[in-house]
């Protein structure tokens, strides 16, 4: 599984858990647009962690990075994670 | 059924309010439904939103400035209450012009805070800008002990004491600024001024930054006529629904506790009572305060009237903060930012977490912004649950403390620090339990992730649970320093006989 499919994945089981099913697409808003509360990126915060070693304690932590899966997994690439 | 119609759904409302006449109808609207709502100084503000409707490109430039126009005519961080009772514990109340004081400290102050800005926004990969956030506390916390506990005397205290408070109300607006630092597309300083308590803030002393700060209003903003348009039409319906709530708040007042206020929606009230030929006369129960004062004097009213005092007070609460939250956002909408609500049905909660976001949003992202990520992303990195349960007791423990400390300095100048500080424990008594469920709640979530329980159980047993809860923590939610946290606690035992 790549690894826009694998954060689309996370971000599916986020949003069937606040009772959302409706569909997202790759850029749509998750935070700005209240389908995810800021609370529910700490699911995101550890696996962006244990899935791709990224440590936010040293590079910083920016809510905005999470806004939509293709800004996280711009994220990834500007970490240069495996 | 929607009590307030979808306008923005409506293809041809959204043109033509996208045309210069249906943008100064809708703002000759939106300036009577302020006036309505008795926001302070509402022409001012429809001048302020005016230009930001007509000058779409601009309207960041348009909120600097009126931050500016707005601090110097009639200040939302309004400290000359405290600053007169400084001038009068130094004897210089008769000599020094508090108010003109006042006004060149906040006007000071918003330079100072700019050329921090910038110094940090130059050197933002610099070893001391690495916890800016940090500092910027630090910072605020040696100031207000030199103002309290330095040997100062006469204007110099009272000098002291306007570059304290003042600090302590732009922390938060400014920390947002910090956070906004190593974002490639910031924005510049002098945009940045523009969100230190914009002209919305004056509808009450909340100093929480609704709408956050420029990060989150860059995301936010209409970028098109048609944007906008959208963005004002939900502005409306928003101030029409926070009227709502302010009549459906009289009709409570007026039928809980047989008290008659004089504001339109009340009188409203009244006439559609008197239409209908009823004499609304209410159930005269007391208030929540009276209740305490009653169980002070060790004279309580019956166990059932105590809770059924607590449940208004909640009720009441709940309503004053969807008012309040409504007007503020409405604001921000009609200025072209298409912020969140405040307040989201909170009695749909199904969890102590959930109902915190959505209770008070903007004072639960300012604590998760501030203090739970920073923490949750630094500790306890293989435990998360660990991380969990420390980030919340930093964010709604710690955090939450610091801001209503922060809020409130008029009690440092009237008790001193010592005494200010252990005269809190109420209020840090309600964060502890507070910190502890939404904590629990957060890993109970985490445990078992499932979706939403449905039926009798889901939409009624669960979220009266959470409000239960709520009810129950409202007891120590007090920032005052009038009685100790002991009598909180008589008051709950006597909820349930004990004692």
């Amino acid at each position: 599984m790549d690894r826009a499919a694998r954060i689309r994945e996370k971000v599916r089981a986020l949003l069937a858990a606040r009772g959302d099913s409706a569909p997202f697409a790759d850029a749509d808003s998750l935070v700005v647009s209240g389908r995810l509360a800021s609370i529910d990126l700490l699911e995101l915060v550890v696996a962006l962690e244990q899935d791709f070693g990224i440590d936010f304690a040293e590079r910083g932590f920016d809510a905005n990075d999470f806004d939509s899966v293709r800004a996280i997994v711009a994220l990834l690439d500007s970490a240069r994670v495996r | 059924m929607r009590l307030v119609p979808a306008l923005e759904r409506r293809p041809g409302l959204v043109a033509f309010v996208a045309t210069l006449r249906g943008r100064l109808v809708l703002l000759a609207a939106f300036t009577a439904l302020l006036v309505l709502a008795r926001f302070p100084w509402p022409y001012h503000a429809a001048a302020i939103l005016a230009a930001t409707s007509l000058l779409p490109r601009r309207r960041r430039l348009v909120l600097t400035i009126g931050v500016l126009a707005w601090t110097a005519v009639h200040p939302v961080l309004d400290r000359t209450a405290l600053l007169l009772l400084v001038a009068r514990q130094e004897g210089v109340a008769g000599t020094l012009d508090v108010f003109r004081t006042h006004q060149l400290v906040l006007l000071a102050t918003i330079a100072l805070l700019g050329v921090v800005a910038a110094v940090a926004f130059r050197w933002h990969r610099s070893r001391l800008a690495r916890r800016p956030i940090l500092l910027l506390h630090l910072a605020c916390g040696t100031l207000l002990l030199w103002a309290s506990c330095a040997p100062l005397a006469g204007t110099a205290r009272v000098v002291a004491w306007a570059f304290a408070a003042t600090l302590c109300g732009y922390l938060w607006y400014f920390g947002y600024t910090l956070l906004d630092r190593h974002a490639a597309d910031r924005d510049p300083v002098l945009l940045q001024v523009g969100t230190w308590s914009p002209f919305w803030a004056a509808t009450r002393a909340h100093q929480v930054p609704f709408a956050k700060g420029a990060a989150y209003w860059r995301r936010i903003e209409a970028k098109t006529d048609s944007d906008l348009a959208v963005v004002q039409l939900k502005a409306i319906k928003l101030l029409v629904w926070a009227l709502i709530m302010r009549a459906t708040l009289s009709l409570f007042w007026l039928l809980v506790h047989g008290v008659d206020d004089t504001t339109v929606s009340a009188r409203i009230v009244r006439k559609l009572g008197s239409l209908a030929g009823w004499t609304l006369t209410g159930l005269h129960l007391p208030t929540f305060a009276h209740a305490l004062a009653k169980s002070i004097e060790r004279r309580p009213f019956g166990s059932l009237v105590c809770w059924a005092t607590l449940v208004a007070y909640f009720l009441e609460r709940l309503l004053t903060l969807t008012f309040d939250g409504g007007v503020v956002i409405a604001c921000v909408r009609m200025a072209g930012f298409a912020a969140l609500r405040n307040t989201w049905r909170p009695l749909q909660a199904r969890s102590i977490a959930d109902f915190w976001n959505r209770y008070f949003f903007y004072f639960k992202e300012m604590l998760v912004d501030f203090f739970f990520y920073p923490t949750f992303v630094r500790v306890f990195k293989r435990h998360t649950n660990a991380r969990i349960v420390a980030a919340t007791f930093v964010a709604a423990g710690f955090g939450n403390m610091e801001f209503h400390f922060l809020r409130n300095p008029q009690f440092i100048v009237q008790l001193g620090l010592w005494r200010a500080v252990a005269g809190f424990q109420v209020y840090a008594f309600y964060t502890v339990v507070l910190a502890m469920g939404i904590a629990v709640s957060q890993i109970r979530a985490r445990r078992a992730p499932r979706p939403p329980p449905r039926g009798f159980r889901g939409r009624v047993l669960t979220p009266a649970a959470v409000v239960l809860f709520y009810c129950l923590l409202s007891i120590f939610d007090e920032v005052g320093r009038s009685h100790p946290l002991s009598e909180h606690f008589r008051f709950l035992l006597h909820l349930f006989a004990i004692g």
